[in-house]
């Protein structure tokens, strides 16, 4: 399960470091693309919140 | 090669966890938090919890990575029926950075453990287990050539009889 649980970060991770994109979903049909599950965004902006912090403490100190 | 000798008859007998009662154990009940978000904050007490907190520091000194010590608080609340193993998933990397987060508040280093190596190295424990395996494999070889040796001592060659009664083709091999 930890190789589950590493694929899973690493993934995550790689998501939030790659540059911001166009996140509109374009559809040339009549059937919209899938955007993100409302859980990933949940998790993408838990763990940037939680970046933020540490990087807010890492520079007060 | 097994390195144990000799078999184990206190282990479970194959289909032993299927006699009991479906729906005995607290992880074949439905789960009691179904969203990730649910199974985030479940966890948050973990993490405000002062003895715990040390605990998880303490296994972080020693060296011990990030990922297995979440891996545990997963498997640990999928066994007591608090989550599935999906939603558990879906959470870890936000008990990771919480993790993380502790470990560099209180000043302690840490490895996440999400790099896989390229070159592994073997542990001490595979290394004296190749060498005792070295070692029985010598002993065998040097019993084995004892033995040859002992089976097979040098003997004069036989030569022929070549005395008067012997046939004349036995001699000249026709």
């Amino acid at each position: 399960m930890s190789q589950h649980i590493i694929k899973m970060y690493n993934s995550i991770d790689a998501q939030i470091r790659k540059a911001p994109t166009d996140t509109s979903a374009k559809s040339n049909g009549l059937i919209p693309k899938r955007e993100n599950s409302d859980e990933d965004t949940d998790i993408i902006h838990y763990i940037k919140q939680l970046r933020k912090m540490r990087e807010g403490n890492n520079e007060s100190t | 090669m097994n390195p144990r000798k000799e078999p184990i008859f206190d282990a479970p007998i194959p289909g032993q966890s299927l006699t009991g009662e479906l729906g005995s154990k607290p992880w074949e009940q439905p789960p009691k938090l179904v969203t990730v978000n649910e199974v985030i904050e479940s966890y948050m007490p973990v993490f405000e919890d002062k003895a715990m907190v040390s605990e998880i520091l303490n296994q972080l000194e020693s060296g011990i990575p990030i990922i297995p010590i979440v891996n545990i608080l997963i498997k640990a609340g999928v066994m007591d029926g608090d989550h599935t193993i999906d939603t558990g998933l879906l959470a870890a990397p936000v008990l990771i950075e919480m993790l993380i987060n502790v470990a560099e508040a209180s000043d302690v280093k840490y490895t996440v453990g999400n790099k896989i190596k390229k070159s592994v190295e073997p542990s001490m424990s595979a290394i004296a287990l190749a060498l005792r395996d070295f070692d029985v494999a010598s002993e065998e070889e040097t019993t084995l050539e004892e033995e040859i040796v002992e089976a097979s001592p040098m003997e004069p060659p036989v030569e022929p009889s070549m005395g008067l009664m012997t046939k004349r083709g036995e001699e000249d091999g026709i």
